[in-house]
């Protein structure tokens, strides 16, 4: 099955990624051969099959929700890592810009 | 021999008799580094005054008698995905091209613990995705047996770090094979451990269900001391297991009498080189002298692993990768508003296998499309993990190529994306089931190596790892090219 160049904007736009026409082009011929690969599924018998979903057969214990102190150089590192601060602010753009709708997912 | 040729036992051992330093071993390794890395390009990063510092810590407490643990004072390299705090972690991207790793991964932690030296940081596919190394941002590793191949991927820097004697061993990823598969297209031992064996903390993730850290060594013993350092639970992984008992290298057996092995009917297909098919016969024949048994068994679902995979871990790395934004750490690529920033970050910092990972595993996940792939690959993948289910009480191990074919050359898969996945066909279903595989040397092909792999059933790595070994001190098939 066909994907149309509609169909890979779509998904570039799902996935936040900016595509030149050459990659949209490309992406148009190679994403619908590999759906086709993985499509071979479809023919599996899995009328009587739960899906699997933990592999380790552990059941995840999470610690207690309390907040734990990560230290100076911790937050020294992380604020380091910053692209762009105001002191030790993140900086970015404006969440709420306008209305209108470029803000539509 | 030189010092940096030494596999860990050797030089473990030469640690403990004040034959040679820390020092000694650390600096056989800088220098060879300088000398062949800049055409082997196996490092992306290499911290010669972290690993000095780091080796006269070890010489003193050897001075003392005050050794850590058997991996004191020995230099490894670190696959660029796991991060060491105060050094940078790429992930083989443009993205994290300028990101300093804010905190140790677990298994760098206990590494450190443990007295061994960092010597750096290695190259591989970017973010993970790859069979060859080739989708790395910043440089193409070699294969050290042939200059002009791949050195297989995406942990291929850390394999021709060990298998040129780069370093005494490595840590690497394995989400579909990126652990195996380059070792046996460089001559080395590969392990990825049993899912929930070693902490992933700290390594980037990028199929959460499927990745493991896991040790590139040159031989099985090595190997073995590496993991023993690396397990176990650990609170800040919540997918990490107790209870598990650990195998000390002393531990390995050393006879397969009576062990079985089996053969899936459904892996010794066309489409394997011949020349791969047929060093494995001959392992086959070496185990038959050894006493071990053979066994033919069916995984019927086999055909269907490389599709769940291509399934599954897509649909993870579209999440996984959501993160990198430009927001707040990596490059970002500032634009007029946020939604502009986000898409010109990742539009221009993530490499071509990236997005098209991205893209197939946002479709996958997407509405209208959830239930017939990603629901019915979970289905699929419950079904390969009942096919070896089903087989445990007939064998002890499942064996099989590593690797469809030898090192192939630059550029002969990079264009064929479905060519270059075939390259995982043997390696996918231990992680789709979460079971121990190791691969190991047996044979060489026109002068390229050749690696088999066993599965064990999960926490079966004591099993393993015995029979590598045993295979391997029968045979003398380990990277021996100076």
């Amino acid at each position: 099955m066909a994907i149309d160049n509609k169909e890979v904007l779509h998904l570039a736009e799902l996935s936040r990624l900016d595509l030149s026409p050459d990659e949209v082009h490309q992406f148009g011929q190679e994403i619908p051969e590999i759906l086709s690969y993985v499509g071979k599924l479809q023919s599996v018998d899995t009328k009587e099959t739960a899906p699997l979903t933990n592999i380790s057969g552990q059941n995840a214990t999470l610690r207690e929700d309390v907040a734990l102190p990560a230290g100076e150089a911790v937050k020294t590192a992380l604020v380091d890592a910053f692209p762009e601060k105001i002191g030790p602010l993140l900086r970015v753009k404006s969440v709420f810009a306008d209305r209108g709708s470029e803000n539509k997912i | 021999m030189k010092l940096n040729e030494w596999t860990i036992k050797q030089a473990a051992i030469a640690l403990k008799s004040r034959e040679v330093s820390s020092v000694d071993l650390t600096k056989a390794c800088l220098e060879e580094i300088e000398r062949v890395d800049p055409n082997l390009n196996a490092y992306l990063l290499v911290d010669a005054d972290g690993a000095l510092k780091a080796a006269r810590e070890a010489d003193k407490r050897l001075q003392r008698d005050e050794q850590q643990s058997r991996l004191d004072g020995i230099p490894l390299a670190i696959k660029d995905n796991i991060l060491v705090a105060g050094l940078k972690a790429t992930a083989g991207s443009k993205m994290l091209k300028n990101y300093t790793a804010s905190y140790d991964a677990t298994v760098v932690t206990r590494l450190k613990a443990s007295g061994a030296v960092i010597l750096g940081k290695t190259n591989m596919d970017e973010f993970a995705m790859g069979s060859s190394t080739e989708n790395s941002a910043f440089q193409t590793t070699k294969n050290p047996f042939d200059y002009s191949r791949v050195p297989g991927g995406s942990s291929g820097g850390s394999a021709a770090a060990v298998s040129s004697h780069l370093a005494q061993g490595a840590l690497g990823t394995d989400t579909g094979g990126s652990i195996r598969q380059p070792a046996a297209l460089c001559g080395i031992v590969g392990l990825k451990p049993t899912y929930g064996r070693v902490s992933r903390y700290g390594a980037i993730a990028m199929a959460s269900s499927l990745d493991q850290i896991g040790p590139l060594s040159k031989c099985v013993w090595d190997a073995a001391a590496i993991l023993e350092a690396i397990e176990g639970a650990d609170p800040n992984d919540a997918t990490s297991a107790k209870g598990f008992e650990t195998v000390p290298p002393e531990l390995l057996l050393s006879d397969v009498k009576g062990k079985r092995l089996g053969l899936p009917k459904e892996y010794f297909i066309d489409g394997v080189d011949p020349a791969v098919q047929k060093a494995v016969e001959q392992a086959v024949t070496v185990f038959k002298e050894m006493g071990a048994e053979i066994v033919e068994i069916s995984l019927p679902h086999a055909s269907s692993a490389l599709e769940v995979y291509y399934i599954l871990m897509p649909a993870e790395v579209s999440s996984n990768l959501a993160r990198f934004d430009g927001i707040r750490y990596g490059t970002r690529i500032s634009a007029n508003t946020l939604r502009e920033t986000y898409r010109q970050t990742r539009g221009q910092l993530l490499g071509q296998e990236v997005k098209r990972r991205v893209m197939i595993g946002t479709y996958v996940l997407s509405s209208g499309y959830y239930d017939a792939y990603y629901e019915k690959a979970q289905k699929v993948r419950a079904l390969i993990k009942q096919d070896f289910d089903d087989i445990w009480g007939r064998v002890d191990a499942v064996l099989s190529p590593t690797a469809p074919s030898t090192a192939f050359k630059f550029g002969e898969k990079i264009n064929d994306p479905i060519a270059m996945y075939l390259s995982d066909i043997y390696t996918v279903s231990a992680n789709l089931a979460g079971l121990p595989a190791i691969s190991v040397p047996c044979g060489l092909a026109n002068g390229l190596p050749v690696g088999m792999q066993l599965m064990g059933k999960p926490w079966s790595e004591a099993t393993i790892l015995s029979i590598a070994h045993v295979f391997e001190s029968q045979t003398d098939w380990r990277a021996h090219r100076f």
